[in-house]
């Protein structure tokens, strides 16, 4: 039997804006098993990356529970929040979000820097995954020296660096040509063919049909 | 906590993007540091110049004067009391083991004459002792008054400079015999220009007590001045003299009036807190300039927190607790105020050292840097430093990392 990675129940999500009360999410349930592929498909605004981010603990849901890796991190501190992110979750963003002043290097090493490892170790298992990812010649360049491809393989290589249970991607392709997207994709299968766990939050149906399983999301509720 | 090799780059960098506004802070911060220490080590040098010469006297001194009491007292009236001698003065030192020196001060106008010249000036007669109760200085070649010349009733004065200058111009003082009340004496010694401006009792001739007894056949000791021990409180021996002189002079012990005392404690402690004063004065001086220079650095980190909320936010993303970015930020903040302070402690450290050497005027002093106002200086660059960096870092510590993702 599999285990589920994953287990959201009743979710919901109102932002307070003013006066004005917005319910991004409503009564979400899913359940993400370990080593499943999975796309969060849906239109702009209509909640996915709501729901993204409570997948990814960067956010906390206004009612219902959210169990990661069999812990209700719905009921979590921030810090438990920051620490749940660094060990289960690795984040690849749409616009990389690499650190300009920083080497390759350092920005794929700098998850471990947050779970206190040291600096040869956490070098080590830097350098490891960006010669996994065929970066080993990119090490002590600036992040604005690569291109587009080549930056978002980087952020993969942040994502994989922690060993994390859940890769969870927003709009990974969504700045890059389609020959680098294909790319990036190709390494996403890769990453499932090798167990991992991967989340796809994408509009784009073409990149959502990569994933076993497909969520589709609209006005903040899950489609049937 | 976060690796201080990854964060000094990047605290450079940051600083590097915001040149100028950093280098201002820094130059705030380095400033109201060089502030602080030389106002602090000019201040010492200040105090120790002119302590000694404010209080005027030696330490532990009294100078005590009779006046008639206040109060009636086994059978004697109101004011009527019997006026202390010379010879109750010099005998002191038998009765109270804690005197050290004792002098009369006694002092008479008298007719002056050298070269058929004559000038109407006041004459104090003094003891031996007299030198090292009032710390006054004398021209080389002078002599004081010594027990030789009381001994035998030797004929002797000192004079002051503006007599010298007056009697003798630049011609040799010493040695030369004027006429004081058509008595001949020999000028043995010239006060310095400084103990001549300084000394208790501006007199311009200082002759030996006994010459003056004989001079004016006077024993009534008007002021007179001592030195105890260091042991002894200012207050008890004040008590037991006055106890002593009350029985001998006939006036109630607990005559306040009857006896004045004026202590060189007394006058230590007001030019101390004076100069306390004076030093608080420049340290909030400094502190000011230091006060600007961590809302310099303050609105640096603010403006830096700001332009980082991106990369708080990706930080946070990664695994980052908000107590880590905290730490980062106000790292950040205590790297800046320590570049400033080490900047200014070094400057004013190359300062004092460069005014050591040169001739400042007397007035002034030497000026140096003791531990304590180095030690002192380096915890309010740490308060100053937790100051300017509390707020931005607590403020990047609060930032959501959703919100901090979408800008």
């Amino acid at each position: 039997m599999s285990e589920k990675i994953i287990q959201i129940h009743d979710v919901g999500k109102t932002y307070h804006t003013g006066k004005i009360d917005f319910e991004a999410l409503r009564n979400i349930n899913l359940e993400i098993e370990k080593g499943d592929y999975v796309a969060i498909l849906g239109p702009s605004g209509s909640g996915k990356s709501t729901l993204m981010h409570i997948i990814g603990c960067l956010a906390t849901p206004t009612v219902g529970s959210y169990f990661l890796a069999g812990k209700e991190v719905s009921k979590f501190t921030s810090n438990d929040l920051a620490k749940a992110r660094n060990l289960y979750i690795g984040f690849v963003f749409q616009k990389f979000n690499l650190m300009p002043q920083m080497t390759v290097l350092d920005n794929v090493s700098l998850p471990l820097l947050y779970r206190g490892i040291k600096t040869e170790e956490r070098r080590s298992k830097a350098k490891e995954v960006l010669e996994q990812l065929g970066l080993a010649s990119h090490l002590m360049h600036r992040s604005n020296e690569l291109s587009g491809g080549q930056q978002q393989r980087v952020a993969v290589a942040r994502a994989l660096v922690t060993n994390p249970e859940v890769i969870l991607a927003d709009e990974p392709t969504g700045n890059l040509d389609s020959k680098s997207g294909e790319g990036v994709i190709n390494l996403f299968n890769q990453l499932h063919e090798g167990g991992k766990t991967v989340i796809l939050v994408t509009h784009d149906t073409a990149v959502a049909k990569n994933a076993n399983r497909i969520i589709q999301i609209q006005d903040g509720t899950i489609r049937v | 906590m976060l690796h201080i090799k990854i964060l000094i780059p990047q605290i450079i960098h940051d600083l590097w993007l915001h040149k100028l506004r950093s280098s201002l802070a820094i130059f705030c911060i380095a400033f109201g540091i060089f502030a602080v220490l030389m106002l602090s080590a000019l201040g010492k040098g200040f105090y120790d110049a002119n302590n000694a010469e404010m209080v005027g006297l030696a330490d532990d001194a009294f100078i005590i004067w009779q006046n008639k009491s206040s109060m009636s007292s086994r059978g004697y009236p109101k004011g009527k009391v019997r006026w202390i001698t010379i010879g109750d003065v010099l005998e002191l030192p038998r009765i109270f083991s804690d005197i050290i020196w004792v002098s009369p001060i006694v002092s008479q106008s008298a007719v002056l004459s050298y070269k058929g010249r004559a000038y109407s000036k006041s004459v104090t007669g003094v003891s031996s002792d007299y030198i090292g109760l009032d710390k006054i200085k004398l021209t080389p070649g002078s002599r004081f008054i010594n027990q030789f010349d009381m001994d035998n009733a030797a004929n002797v004065a000192v004079i002051t400079w503006r007599m010298k200058e007056i009697l003798f111009g630049n011609d040799q003082a010493i040695g030369v015999k004027v006429l004081i009340n058509n008595i001949p004496f020999t000028v043995i010694g010239v006060l310095s220009k400084d103990s001549s401006k300084n000394h208790m009792f501006s007199g311009d001739l200082l002759i030996s007590y006994k010459s003056y007894m004989s001079l004016y056949n006077e024993h009534q000791a008007y002021f007179f001045m001592l030195q105890t021990n260091p042991d002894i409180k200012p207050e008890q021996f004040k008590l037991m003299l006055r106890s002593y002189f009350a029985e001998k002079c006939h006036f109630d012990k607990s005559d306040d009036q009857a006896l004045g005392f004026w202590a060189s404690s007394d006058m230590s402690d007001f030019i101390k807190w004076f100069f306390i004063g004076v030093q608080m004065f420049l340290w909030f001086c400094g502190l000011m300039i230091l006060a600007v220079g961590s809302i310099g650095v303050a609105n640096i980190m603010f403006l830096i927190v700001t332009e980082k909320t991106y990369e708080i936010g990706l930080r946070k993303a990664v695994g980052a607790t908000d107590r880590q970015i905290l730490f980062q930020i106000f790292f950040e903040s205590l790297f800046i105020v320590g570049i400033g302070g080490f900047l200014g402690m070094g400057a004013s450290y190359f300062m004092v050292m460069f005014l050591q050497h040169v001739t400042l005027p007397g007035w002034i002093g030497v000026p140096y840097l003791s531990w304590v106002t180095i030690l002192t200086t380096i915890l309010t660059l740490g308060l100053v430093g937790m100051f300017a960096g509390f707020f931005p870092a607590k403020r990047a510590s609060e930032i959501d990392p959703v919100e901090a993702l979408m800008m």
